[in-house]
């Protein structure tokens, strides 16, 4: 289990760096190079060839690329970030990025608990009554779920509860004086939080529903049945628990399209979070900014997944060996 | 017993049943799939007004209309009123539909492309090829996507021709696995060795023994990634970083219409729904092909 973990953590290092370097010379070998947005940042006297020359000497960028990219890696671990460009001007990245992360962070874990509640919930009970008009509005639930795109049905939710019957706060944390009210920051919650969810209950509740049917046919369950357990025993002790290893891993695959959906929602819903940071910085050509945020969506990624891997092998034997 | 005395006997004695082509099967077999019908009733007449826009748009899609009419209702003249700059929107939504059909449909066909050719070569050759190919896909397949699709979309410059392939870039990796799979089971049936002990190139094997054998959950695979396509599109055009104004995409149309949402929440409804519709028959027909092109289905 040990070595299982370990070898495990190394390749999620390198999968860090493979990233980081990705997007480093993404950014850094772009036609244009990472001043391409300088020209609109400066008055039209102040932009000449001089004037890019020095920005580039300020910034380092006339040093060869690669370099570049072990002395930036060097100041990501010492906490160097930069300092973001046009967002916040002068503003340490990393400051700025701490302090959208709690945002960030409340909306996923609560879409997170909601889906994990409403996919098994709408799973289970449709595997249990195979092809009962429940399951039926399951199916066509999840159909829809996974066609709608989230930005169109953040702002239907808009339209609905905000514009027409005024009940629900189109956008932002809380109103202005009532950040330590509870009560108002669930309610600007709650539309963010079911848009970040539909996608996952969608394609949850299918999952859970097709690994439980396909549990029930294995013979273990026949032979629990057999010996006279009562058919809630029997869901309970014996097919749920297995029915339910694989959705660790794919609770791992989801954290990646939960990241992309954040930038959807938190812009469309005004959500001062990492998502609406990150969707600003590449609107301003904030590199250092857009840079440091994937940085850190990278490692957070890495880190569900690798969370998800290790979970599979605590309740799944058979994966350490292998 | 030769053959032509036992389709006698079976003629004479047994139950009679029609005799059906694979094909036939197949469409038996998805006909009774009413959604995936239904999905491609609307689909198709989805792809017939994107072809003939020309002839069923009234106005032109970007010119302003006049008389000048900003944010006008429905009238006999502009059918779901006009946008903000007088343009007309029902004309937009049907050149629109042109756009974004067209970048779903080209982003699926090259993505596909793309994962058979990974997914064959990995497959086929195996060793080393194999292990380095696959641990692209599955590393792409851990990468947060929309993050990085928004950022080459921003570094190669939006528009049609990026946008395509940014999707194309991250699309693939479905289909290279699904055939990096089917391969390595066919490459254990006798027809493949029967193959390779006729002498046959390792280009014949690939392309006239494994791939046809694997095409059917290419195809559903391919159409159940193109409803994921047209979401992607739209959102990266909602965001202002795919498919740029004045050209039309339902994506951009809803950025437009988020900035009125208090005025006229009616012009969010249009695209969306178009998206919407498009998504959902598309991926009622993929899942009506994956019951119609699975061989264990019933009959």
């Amino acid at each position: 289990m040990q070595a299982y973990i370990i070898r495990r953590l190394f390749q999620s290092a390198l999968l860090v760096l493979i990233i980081s370097a990705l997007v480093f010379f993404i950014l850094n070998l772009a036609p244009g190079g990472p001043l391409s947005g300088l020209k609109f940042q400066i008055s039209a006297r102040e932009y000449s060839e001089a004037s890019v020359q020095r920005y580039k000497e300020l910034l380092g960028l006339d040093k060869p690329v690669y370099l570049r990219y072990f002395y930036w890696l060097g100041d990501m671990v010492r906490g160097d970030w930069g300092d973001s460009w046009t967002v916040s001007t002068g503003r340490p990245v990393l400051g700025l990025i701490m302090s959208r992360l709690p945002n960030t962070l409340t909306l996923m874990i609560s879409a997170t608990i909601l889906s994990l509640v409403l996919g098994l919930l709408i799973g289970i009970v449709s595997a249990i009554k195979q092809y009962s008009i429940i399951d039926t509005a399951a199916t066509v639930f999840s159909f829809v779920g996974i066609s709608i795109p989230t930005f169109w049905f953040g702002l239907m939710m808009i339209v609905l509860f905000s514009v027409h019957f005024r009940i629900l706060p189109a956008g932002g944390t809380a109103d202005f004086g009532m950040e330590n009210d509870i009560g108002n920051r669930i309610k600007h919650l709650i539309m963010p939080v079911a848009v970040l969810s539909l996608i996952n209950v969608a394609g949850w509740s299918r999952y859970v529903r097709a690994s439980l049917l396909n549990v029930m046919q294995q013979d273990y369950l026949r032979t629990a049945r057999a010996k006279g357990l009562s058919g809630s025993k029997v869901i309970t002790r014996h097919a749920l628990r297995n029915a339910l290893i694989p959705v660790i891993t794919l609770m791992g695959l989801e954290i990646p399209i939960l990241f992309g959906g954040a930038i959807v929602t938190e812009t469309i819903f005004s959500w001062p979070g990492m998502g609406r940071l990150y969707f600003q910085s590449l609107v301003s050509s904030d590199y250092p900014l857009a840079q440091g945020l994937l940085f850190v969506t990278a490692v957070l990624v890495v880190l569900s997944n690798l969370l998800a891997d290790i979970g599979y092998a605590i309740v799944d034997p058979r994966v350490r060996l292998s | 017993m030769s053959a032509t005395s036992a389709t006698a006997l079976q003629a004479e004695f047994g139950p009679t049943t029609e005799r059906r082509s694979q094909k036939q099967m197949i469409w038996r077999r998805f006909r009774r799939h009413k959604a995936a019908m239904v999905g491609s009733v609307i689909l198709l007449t989805m792809i017939a007004i994107a072809v003939f826009a020309p002839l069923i748009a009234p106005h032109s899609p970007t010119r302003i209309s006049f008389p000048f009419c900003r944010d006008c209702g429905p009238s006999a003249d502009h059918w779901l009123g006009t946008d903000s700059l007088s343009r007309d929107i029902f004309s937009r939504l049907v050149y629109a539909g042109r756009v974004s059909l067209s970048v779903a449909f080209l982003a699926t066909t090259f993505g596909t492309v793309v994962g058979v050719l990974v997914g064959s070569f990995a497959g086929y050759f195996g060793g080393r090829v194999e292990m380095v190919l696959m641990r692209i896909t599955d590393v792409m397949l851990a990468l947060p996507s929309l993050p990085l699709l928004l950022i080459l979309s921003k570094v190669l410059g939006p528009g049609f021709n990026t946008i395509v392939l940014v999707l194309t870039l991250f699309g693939w990796m479905g289909v290279a696995r699904l055939v990096h799979g089917s391969f390595l089971s066919l490459k254990g049936e006798q027809f493949t060795e029967a193959a390779v002990a006729l002498g046959a190139s390792s280009r014949r094997i690939i392309f006239i023994h494994l791939l046809p054998n694997s095409l059917a959950p290419i195809i559903v695979a391919a159409t159940l990634s193109l409803g994921g396509y047209i979401i992607v599109e739209a959102t990266l055009s909602f965001l202002g970083l795919g498919i740029q104004p004045p050209a039309s995409s339902w994506g951009n149309m809803l950025t437009g219409a988020q900035a009125k949402i208090f005025q006229n929440p009616l012009l969010t409804f249009y695209p969306g729904i178009a998206i919407f519709l498009v998504v959902l028959s598309a991926n009622f027909v993929g899942d009506g092909l994956r019951d119609a092109l699975d061989p264990r289905g019933k009959e």
